[in-house]
């Protein structure tokens, strides 16, 4: 067995997840029975108990369970990062539900799209989003039985409405005599990343899967009652589950930098006394060249989790100066692996330029497969693969992508990254970037596919590409900028037509015309040709923000 | 001192585009160079100038320009 070949501590798969009923919502009741009066969560301004909080998501549950919401229905949210949001969240919890997340940052089509591939019976909106309702639920998905909206709409006879306000609910408390019980192996949350196809791709995550990362999280980066964790990352990206579920089974407080504010989060962290801190690497430098970090400046931090890229050993000296008093780990894990599955923690002097990712968490899986399947030799390169109680069931409703993506060896079900590593004596596993189509811009996973296939419709041109420009390191880009064969057209109006569909991470900064693709021997197209044009070399002379224009 | 046109100015410097207009309406996503990442650099612009220190739970109640400018005149005004 491949395990064995690794001396670390993979060899044993066995799950580590709490003694009780390996469910969130057990574990949330617990800490409003033992900490009721500590604070749960603050978010712009608001403050709410474990009492206040675990009651005001009975209250929405209760609202939910009444209009005909089932145990294992999904559980759609349209909301900024609001008290509302919290307590929609642990209500779907609480009624044995799975919560959707959408994004009010993510353009119309994106949002409907998740919304009708998840099923989901019921939709919750905060007042914040309230906007956006009425355009969201145009053709609303004949799944959708329940709005939970702060403005009623009579006009939508195919949904059977039950219009409450949801920052209202605390005015109408209902008690119920009895709760359906979740069990370890139900959905906590489903989450859409970027897909291949051209559409999002649904991740189901269990109760079971979230609580085995907690106890593997735990025995590295413990939590107590007294932390404060920093939460500013969106509901849409899996980092944010740490924070709330890390923090909520431990009777300790999330608190939520404002939307608007994100970069501004070490101002945030001084300003709450936060102690815990998780981001993408990428924040330290962003908040490094605004000169918001020097030494010394964040003292109340003691644990700072950083995830979701490279992380360059300079962004960790420069955070290690800036929270004197903090451990700082490396995380590694993608969404089909619950937040997170290894970790490296820094010490000051690591040589590496890019810190390894290090060993998986205590019972998880970690190995390097080459092409035939087999494991390769300590020290070549191979493509990560994880095992354990953390991956999840498969991908939500695609059965030909759960062949490709999951393999059985010798017994074990492994998920295949599309990472590549390598593993060192002493350091462990270290990442070395994407072996597919994909590249990560700004945390977020994003398939170069799926904005090919948006500027496919735009252009109405057949002939497209996309790379990331500047070119990745370790799949790592700043952005991407597109290719389109033929005829000039008007950048402005194609972006106006990405902008309906693409996240702005995923909106190409620049467009060029051609009157061909370079194509590799394979007949492919010659992405590397694309990169050395002098066009491009060109836009990176003249800085990245020039306005687009055809070349 | 005309805070809106004060603020443009900042902006317009920010941005590096000597054409961008601002009005009480215009939020982030009508100028095109206005991202989460030189949002940072604008709020840290315009303390500078004015001389003033904003809190994130101020800036993350902003929807709008004209938010910005009210804040700005409310923290002079409280200065004076």
């Amino acid at each position: 067995m491949m395990l064995s070949s690794f001396p670390l501590n993979n060899s044993c798969l066995a799950d580590t997840g709490p003694a009780s009923d390996g469910t969130l919502t057990s574990a949330l009741a617990r800490s409003a029975r033992l900490f009721p009066d500590r604070p749960a969560v603050w978010a712009r301004g608001e403050t709410r108990t474990f009492d206040e909080f675990w009651g005001a998501a009975g209250t929405l549950a209760a609202a939910l369970i009444d209009a005909g919401v089932e145990p294992n229905d999904r559980v759609a949210l349209l909301c900024s990062r609001t008290i509302t949001a919290y307590t929609a969240i642990a209500a779907a919890l609480r009624a044995a539900t799975t919560y959707v997340p959408l994004n009010p940052r993510y353009p119309l089509e994106r949002n409907r799209s998740i919304l009708a591939a998840s099923g989901a019976s019921a939709l919750i909106i905060d007042r914040k989003c309230a906007a956006l309702f009425e355009r969201l639920l145009e053709a609303p998905p004949p799944s959708l039985r329940v709005i939970l909206a702060p403005e009623p709409d009579t006009r939508r006879p195919t949904v059977s409405t039950l219009f409450l306000d949801p920052e209202d609910l605390d005015r109408s408390a209902t008690r119920r005599a009895q709760w359906p019980s979740p069990v370890a192996e139900d959905l906590a949350y489903l989450l859409f990343t970027s897909g291949s196809t051209g559409a999002p791709k649904g991740v189901p995550i269990t109760h079971g899967n979230v609580t085995s990362y907690l106890a593997g999280i735990s025995n590295v980066a413990p939590v107590s009652p007294e932390d404060r964790l920093i939460q500013l990352v969106d509901l849409t990206f899996d980092l944010s589950a740490h924070d709330m579920f890390m923090a909520w089974t431990n009777g300790a407080s999330i608190v939520s930098v404002p939307e608007n504010a994100t970069p501004l989060a070490p101002r945030f962290v001084q300003e709450q006394q936060a102690t815990m801190w998780l981001s993408v690497p990428s924040a330290i430098g962003i908040a490094h060249q605004a000169g918001l970090l020097g030494p010394g400046t964040l003292p109340s931090l003691r644990c700072s989790l950083f995830c979701g890229e490279a992380f360059p050993t300079a962004l960790a000296q420069t955070w290690a100066r800036a929270a004197p008093n903090s451990v700082i780990h490396n995380l590694y894990g993608p969404t089909e692996a619950t937040i997170a599955i290894s970790y490296f923690t820094y010490q000051p002097g690591d040589a590496p330029t890019v810190l390894p990712i290090g060993q998986a968490f205590e019972g998880q899986g970690m190995a390097l497969f080459d092409e035939t399947r087999q494991p390769v030799a300590p020290g070549a390169v191979g493509e990560l693969c994880l095992a354990g109680s953390q991956l999840t069931r498969g991908y939500w409703r695609q059965p030909k992508l759960d062949e490709d993506k999951f393999l059985t060896i010798d017994g074990t079900r492994w998920y295949r990254t599309g990472d590549l590593g390598r593993w060192s004596e002493g350091d462990g596993f270290h990442y070395l970037g994407r072996i597919d189509h994909q590249v990560k811009i700004r945390g977020y996973r994003v398939e170069l596919h799926e904005i090919e296939g948006a500027l496919r419709a735009a252009t109405g041109r057949d002939l497209v590409a996309v790379i990331p420009w500047p070119q990745a390191v370790d799949g790592v880009a700043d952005g991407v900028v597109g290719f389109v064969v033929g005829e000039p057209l008007d950048p402005s109006i194609i972006r106006k037509h990405l902008e309906t569909c693409l996240p702005d991470y995923m909106l190409p900064h620049s467009l060029f015309f051609l009157e061909a693709l370079p194509l590799n021997s394979n007949g492919k197209i010659d992405a590397r040709a694309l990169a050395e044009s002098p066009a491009l070399h060109a836009l990176q002379s003249k800085g990245r923000r020039e306005p687009t224009g055809p070349a | 001192m005309n805070v809106l046109s004060h603020l443009q100015e900042i902006a317009r410097s920010v941005f590096e585009n000597e054409h961008i207009v601002l009005g009480r309406e215009s939020t982030a996503a009508d100028i095109a160079e206005w991202d989460s990442v030189s949002h940072i650099s604008l709020v840290l612009a315009v303390e500078s100038e004015f001389g003033m220190r904003f809190g994130t739970a101020e800036i993350g109640s902003l929807e709008n320009v004209g938010d910005f400018v009210n804040l700005i005149e409310r923290k002079m005004a409280n200065a004076a």
